[in-house]
């Protein structure tokens, strides 16, 4: 019986049959440890690229922006089933206006629409309306506040300020870092804005947005678990329909770009979903207006 | 304001403000930055974006390929194939999984291999890897390695990697043979040979400074 951890080089290199593939597949599933090297000898892998490189034909790069023309690019992190239903069915009639828990995200939100909280959902948790959660509220401007104006310098310390990260020199940085590039470049669109709630659940997040970008990002500093079985699921909503958008976890730092475009929307939502995503939310709707 | 795709690489790496815990990019650095967001941008569907990506990577993607199939009418449509799966499956790229390169180069070379196995009969014997232009190949190969390696960084070298071990991350790797095959073709028993392609990983992570 052979050690199946001896097969990870084989399986970088493609070297394995088709039967022991699916053995060995299952065996990453389970061993943190393969799944540590099968990246790391990836990365290996492909520095041996550079050094046999090879300018190919002009006609490929031709064909290939052709080809590109006629397909579009998957959603992510949607299995099929819901995948087809979002470019197939039509969106469900959602009640976003008297079921959903708005927040007011600052003065600059509150003034541009009626208050729709005349019928409050006894659920609700996080009222914004009188007393402390004011505070609460100017707090939060001020902090959108301060990160547009950071983000007319347009650096990296952007995403420092978003959530306090702590960038390290090893291979996460770089991951770290090119997400900041990207935050910076729709924060310092004319047109960013950031809006920000609080879950029922207690936890804080904000939603980043630039319609000229054409791009939002969800971000939580500390964002709890969903619970067993259950992702966060996000949300673009269009009057009273909302689309169902990307899933995500819970963690120290949870990061999830809105894969849907954004340039029509009118709010965007986050609720807690199974793990397999809905098509409708099956929950009230935390949802911010932009 | 206009929708370039994004801004050019000097003027990224010159204008982020150094901070204490964040280091100056270096070029690689900067390269694989840039590999992200145009990924990124492609995965909204930005042609523009896909095509600087195609320019970027295509030399690294289209050697790998032409490596494995030694034929360029397969190498150009494998690499054809490879791009357009790369624009459909760009929004399931996560950072966290590794760098876009690493990302795509398995992609290629799985789709590569795919491709020799299924047209080996066509393609002639010869010109596949056999035993007798390996050495020639896994010299010139390894050669070249080591020079862009002394170029831009310290490390232990090569000498980690054996020259059994070459031989056979060689013939899996490029040649695009099973472990199976590989045992045969060396005369050795599959344990053995599992061993030398997985050590010889381990050295050239190793050696190329990899992971932590």
């Amino acid at each position: 019986m052979s050690d199946i951890h001896a097969s990870v080089g084989s399986y970088v290199t493609h070297a394995l049959s088709s039967g022991e593939l699916d053995e060995f597949e299952d065996h990453l599933a389970g061993c943190d440890n393969c799944r540590q090297d099968v990246a790391e000898f990836n990365e290996a892998v492909a520095e041996l690229s550079s050094s046999i490189a090879a300018t190919p034909p002009p006609e490929i790069r031709t064909s290939v922006l052709h080809a590109i023309k006629d397909v579009r690019p998957l959603p992510a992190e949607v299995d099929e089933t819901e995948h087809q239903a979002r470019t197939e069915a039509k969106p469900q009639r959602v009640e976003t206006e008297t079921s959903s828990h708005r927040v007011a995200a600052g003065a600059e939100a509150a003034t541009r629409r009626p208050d729709p909280e005349a019928s409050n959902p006894p659920t609700a948790a996080h009222q914004t309306h009188d007393g402390p959660v004011d505070d609460l509220a100017i707090r939060r401007q001020r902090r959108a506040n301060r990160l547009l104006t950071l983000a007319v310098a347009a650096t990296t310390v952007i995403a420092l300020a978003l959530g306090g990260w702590v960038y390290t020199l090893n291979q996460d940085r770089q991951a770290q870092v090119s997400s900041a590039q990207l935050e910076s470049r729709v924060l310092s669109a004319p047109d960013a804005t950031v809006r920000t709630g609080v879950l029922e659940n207690g936890a804080r997040v904000s939603f980043v947005v630039s319609r000229s970008e054409n791009k939002a990002l969800f971000v939580a500093d500390d964002l709890p678990p969903a619970g067993e079985g259950k992702k966060y699921q996000l949300w673009t909503i269009h009057g009273t329909q909302a689309t169902a958008d990307n899933l995500l976890d819970g963690g120290p730092v949870a990061k999830r770009w809105f894969a849907g475009d954004i340039e029509n929307v009118s709010a965007l939502g986050v609720t807690i979903e199974p793990e397999s995503g809905s098509q409708t939310p099956t929950e009230p709707v935390l949802s911010v207006p932009i | 304001m206009s929708k370039r795709a994004a801004p050019d690489r000097t003027g990224e790496s010159t204008s982020r403000t150094a901070s204490e815990s964040e280091p100056v990019a270096s070029g690689r650095d900067a390269e694989a930055l840039r590999l992200v967001e145009l990924i990124t941008l492609a995965s909204h569907g930005h042609e523009e974006a896909f095509a600087d990506l195609y320019d970027l990577t295509s030399a690294r993607i289209y050697g790998v390929i032409w490596r494995v199939l030694r034929s360029a009418d397969h190498a150009a449509e494998v690499t054809q194939e490879v791009y357009v799966e790369v624009w459909r499956q760009s929004a399931r790229y996560a950072q966290e999984k590794g760098s876009v390169m690493a990302w795509m180069a398995t992609m290629a070379h799985r789709r590569a291999v795919d491709r020799v196995r299924s047209v080996s009969s066509e393609v002639a014997r010869d010109e596949r890897y056999t035993l007798k232009n390996t050495e020639r190949d896994v010299d010139q190969v390894w050669d070249g390695v080591e020079q862009s390696l002394d170029k831009e960084r310290v490390h232990v070298g090569l000498a980690s990697l054996t020259d059994i071990q070459r031989e056979a991350l060689t013939l899996a790797y490029f040649g695009g043979y099973t472990q199976s095959q590989v045992a045969q073709l060396l005369k050795l028993p599959l344990g053995t040979v599992k061993t030398r392609i997985r050590d010889g990983l381990i050295g050239l992570r190793d050696a190329l400074g990899v992971g932590t």
